[in-house]
């Protein structure tokens, strides 16, 4: 699945842009009209979906583009499968380039499955001879049985991906082009899908897919591209690229739950939770641990009343799943007095068996009983690695 | 064109044809039952109501003098409208699916000639049949008039199809266009039942001077065309280049529009 480096990239984009015009009205439309006759670019107000966009793509080197919901992976994947024109930039595609943008596109519903095949492989450019050749494989691959000679208008929508990607996948393209394609289609569907790629892989054959499955992508592709409004936001290998999007995409679902900062009101009459510190650091830029990294939680708690306060350490992910909870009260852990009021705990988590991602570490103040808790104070961490166990634990296990 | 572009057209015109077919009992028998319905309904109100007759020196009645002009007529006219919406009807194959967008446009055009030229031959062989004087000596000059309707036909079909794509007025303007040119051209009437001031403009027109050609050919047995069919011949191959010129401009942005 490793590169080859002397040969050309299969795929090969230099700051490739993709404008949409938007028009206001039937003048300024006559006006594109007339600009895209002359040849000329047209200077209406326009959507950039893509811009400046540069990559290769070798053989080998199977690449995945992720990204949130609009931000520009179709039509990327659209211009490099040639039915959209870059507005700007340079595009070389060698070799045999397939396209799987929708399962099932171009099938007509009045034909039926086998009459779909002919007009769907001629549109791959195969000939009659040739595609009387593949026809049988992609009847067995479809395996929908005596539905193949049925109108497609019959068929469920499974059994349209199934036909479907056995048309596009009959040839082994030199890079196969897929938008989402592991999404559809039931589980039995899916699997033979992965086999599929899987072998095409080993084959020598390279991806170009788009997915939200972080799964898939780690195990299929080998870099990702994060594209973000258009642009390329990362490029590096996919652990690296699926880690920090991850990252990027919890934060921003947990932007309403601000974390907050360290608590500092001096007095009152509350347990409260003075100071926080993970693995004695002062600064305000995230820990970063390795996997089986140890952490170190220490702090201090204020004490209204001077008796020795409780504490409990609680971990979360940055969405708020809880992931663990220590308490000083279970364990029989009494926090050392530093100064009148004041109390300090640290607490160590050797071997930490997290899966690489965000986290946040959270102190609570909790009274001398440790029956009420009151508020806390919180610190995010990451865990770095290339692990694609799914989760967030790492649980110790062996096969058999 | 390449091969496998080939293979594509033809997988298309296969389809055209069979789509419009599709579902109906007589199926193809359609593609003969239309024209006859309107050779029987134009004859009745030509002969019987407004008692037309055609010119002396044509010597065959109305209705094949009409009929020798209707088939070319409905296959030039059919394929410029199948071919405009060829683009905008096959949609979800341009949007998806990368191939040379211009075929779909060949396929409509292909498939409308191939259909009513059929007819049209049904059509001959009946009148040779029932006794009818044809020239069949004038084949050459009716396949000459044919092919340059055709290469008119797809021109129209190549220019208006890309701009159906952009501005949908062009499908609501080709209807009565179409009804227009019919009555422009000499398949109700011949070209010396016409005024001579508007004679000297009909050259303007490649579609009157080929259908004249056409049914010249087969009723006087003219083999080779005149001097103004080769220039109306011109025409309509200038069109087709300018059509596909207009397309290939056009095509890459289909996508947008669609």
């Amino acid at each position: 699945m490793s590169a080859v480096p002397d040969e050309p990239p299969l795929i090969s984009l230099r700051k490739v842009g993709k404008a949409y015009p938007v028009h206001a009205s039937a003048a300024s439309q006559l006006a594109s009209l007339w600009a895209k006759l002359r040849g000329v670019p047209h200077a209406a107000s326009s959507f950039q979906a893509l811009q400046d966009i540069s990559f290769d793509v070798r053989r080998g080197e199977s690449t995945a583009l992720v990204g949130v919901n609009g931000a520009g992976k179709s039509t990327l994947l659209k211009v490099i499968a040639g039915v959209v024109k870059p507005s700007s930039g340079e595009m070389v595609t060698r070799g045999r380039v397939g396209a799987l943008l929708e399962l099932g596109a171009g099938f007509h519903p009045e034909y039926t499955g086998r009459e779909n095949i002919g007009l769907s492989c001629a549109l791959m450019g195969l000939s009659p001879a040739e595609t009387r050749q593949h026809v049988g494989r992609i009847v067995e691959f479809a395996d929908i049985g005596a539905h193949i000679e049925q109108p497609v208008k019959h068929y469920s929508s499974g059994m349209v991906v199934r036909l479907g990607f056995a048309v596009a996948t009959a040839l082994t393209p030199d890079v196969l082009i897929t938008d989402e394609v592991l999404s559809v289609g039931d589980e039995s569907f899916q699997r033979k899908c992965i086999a599929w790629m899987e072998r095409y892989l080993e084959g020598g054959g390279t991806l170009l897919l788009c997915s939200h499955s972080m799964y898939h992508v780690q195990k299929l592709c080998s870099r990702a591209l994060w594209i973000d409004g258009g642009r390329v936001r990362m490029a590096d290998d996919a652990a690296e690229v699926t880690r920090q999007y991850l990252t990027w995409h919890d934060e921003r679902s947990a932007a309403a739950r601000k974390l907050q900062p360290v608590a500092q009101a001096a007095g009152g009459s509350l347990y409260q939770v003075r100071s926080m510190r993970l693995n004695d650091r002062a600064d305000d830029e995230p820990l970063v641990l390795p996997e089986k990294g140890t952490l170190t939680v220490s702090g201090t708690v204020y004490s209204p009343d001077d008796r020795v306060p409780q504490v409990a350490v609680g971990m979360v992910r940055l969405d708020g799943t809880p992931v663990a909870g220590c308490y000083s009260e279970m364990d029989g852990f009494a926090l050392r007095k530093l100064e009148p009021h004041l109390y300090a705990y640290t607490l160590v988590l050797p071997e930490l068996p997290l899966l690489p991602g965000p986290y946040v570490a959270r102190s609570h103040a909790m009274d001398p009983e440790g029956m009420r808790m009151f508020d806390h104070v919180e610190l995010r961490f990451d865990i770095a690695g290339r692990s694609r166990e799914t989760g967030f634990v790492k649980l110790d296990h062996r096969w058999s | 064109m390449n091969p496998s572009s080939w293979w594509l057209f033809l997988r298309f015109a296969q389809r055209e044809v069979t789509n419009r077919f599709a579902g109906s009992l007589l199926g193809g028998l359609w593609a003969l039952l239309h024209p006859l319905a309107l050779l029987l309904i134009y004859n009745f109100v030509f002969t019987s109501v407004l008692k037309i007759r055609p010119p002396p020196e044509t010597a065959v009645p109305f209705l094949v003098f009409l009929a020798l002009a209707l088939w070319p007529w409905l296959a030039f006219s059919e394929s410029v409208m199948r071919g405009t919406m060829s683009v905008v009807g096959n949609a979800a194959l341009v949007k998806k699916i990368p191939f040379a967008h211009e075929l779909v446009v060949y396929a409509a055009v292909a498939a409308s000639f191939v259909l009513q030229l059929t007819g049209f031959a049904v059509v001959l062989a009946f009148l040779a049949f029932t006794g009818h004087a044809l020239h069949w000596s004038g084949l050459p000059l009716v396949l000459y008039g044919l092919l340059a309707l055709a290469c008119l036909g797809t021109g129209m079909a190549l220019l208006l199809g890309a701009l159906q794509v952009f501005v949908r007025d062009v499908e609501q303007g080709l209807v009565p266009l179409m009804g227009i040119l019919f009555y422009l051209c000499p398949i109700l009437y011949t070209v010396s039942m016409v005024p001579p001031w508007m004679r000297e403009w009909m050259w303007l027109n490649p579609v009157a001077v080929l259908i004249e050609a056409v049914r010249e050919a087969l009723l006087q047995g003219r083999l080779l065309p005149s001097a103004a069919e080769w220039q109306a011949g011109g025409l309509c191959l200038a069109l087709l280049l300018a059509g596909r010129l207009v397309f290939r401009r056009l095509s890459p942005h289909f996508e947008e529009a669609l």
